[in-house]
């Protein structure tokens, strides 16, 4: 049975750690996209309608600092996007980042499960297991 | 049928924000789908509003196939979605090749 660990190579495992890392510490948009992005949760009643991006990006960083969260991996035209997926405030979200940490989407999916299926995530494991990757490597 | 109307509200509120991720937008055509097997037992109102909810996709059709080929092959997720062919709306990058052909020859 293939490890999760083996899915990616030592590079590629090290730009997911870079990643993890760095959304962890900041959340960094793609211009303009955090306005058009809170507008659309708090319209969807994803967040309250007098939700500020300061609460969002609080949302977003509690969901991909808590280690027990699980990450997934997705590969499009040979770019790595990782998605972190997790409860807070009752609600189960979804945070899709790619390369570097920059952000794509945090989002609530009407249907989680299906979601990931349709779109062919593979699971990686837990927030805390991944990072310990990089650690196990660097000893 | 309440799960329907309410399904039909959030695409209609979706509708509203395109300018985002392709990934919000495939979830978009998930929903989409989820509907069109509840279609026949929905009252002429709702169809009404889902027939709005077509129209608005389809007049968006280009601008959502660039923003969802930015992190998708819409051909694969309609695979992977096991997408009907009478579920037109994962087909969007077909309809843009025919819009682009019938546009050309217009011109």
């Amino acid at each position: 049975m293939v490890k999760r660990k083996n899915i990616l190579t030592f590079d590629d495992r090290a730009k997911l750690v870079h990643a993890v890392g760095k959304i962890q510490r900041q959340i960094n948009w793609k211009v303009g996209k955090d306005v058009a992005h809170l507008n659309k949760r708090r319209q969807m009643q994803h967040l309250q309608p007098s939700a500020t991006m300061l609460e969002y990006e609080e949302i977003i960083l509690e969901l991909v600092r808590n280690g027990q969260n699980t990450v997934y991996l997705y590969e499009f035209s040979g770019d790595h996007y990782y998605v972190a997926r997790g409860v807070t405030h009752n609600r189960e979200w979804l945070v899709i980042f790619g390369g570097g940490g920059l952000m794509e989407t945090a989002f609530p999916p009407e249907d989680m499960d299906d979601y990931i299926e349709r779109r062919g995530f593979v699971l990686l494991g837990r927030i805390d297991e991944v990072l310990k990757w990089a650690e196990e490597e660097n000893k | 049928m309440g799960r329907g109307r309410e399904q039909i509200e959030y695409l209609l509120q979706a509708l509203q924000h395109s300018d985002v991720s392709g990934f919000e937008l495939l979830e978009f055509l998930d929903i989409r789908s989820r509907l069109a097997i509840q279609e026949p037992l929905f009252s002429q109102d709702d169809r009404r509003r889902l027939e709005d909810i077509d129209r608005q996709l389809l007049q968006m059709a280009p601008s959502w196939l660039a923003r969802i080929m930015e992190v998708a092959d819409l051909a694969e997720m309609r695979q992977r979605s096991r997408a009907l062919p009478s579920h037109w709306w994962w087909y969007l990058d077909q309809i843009n090749l025919s819009m682009q052909s019938a546009n050309s020859v217009a011109n």
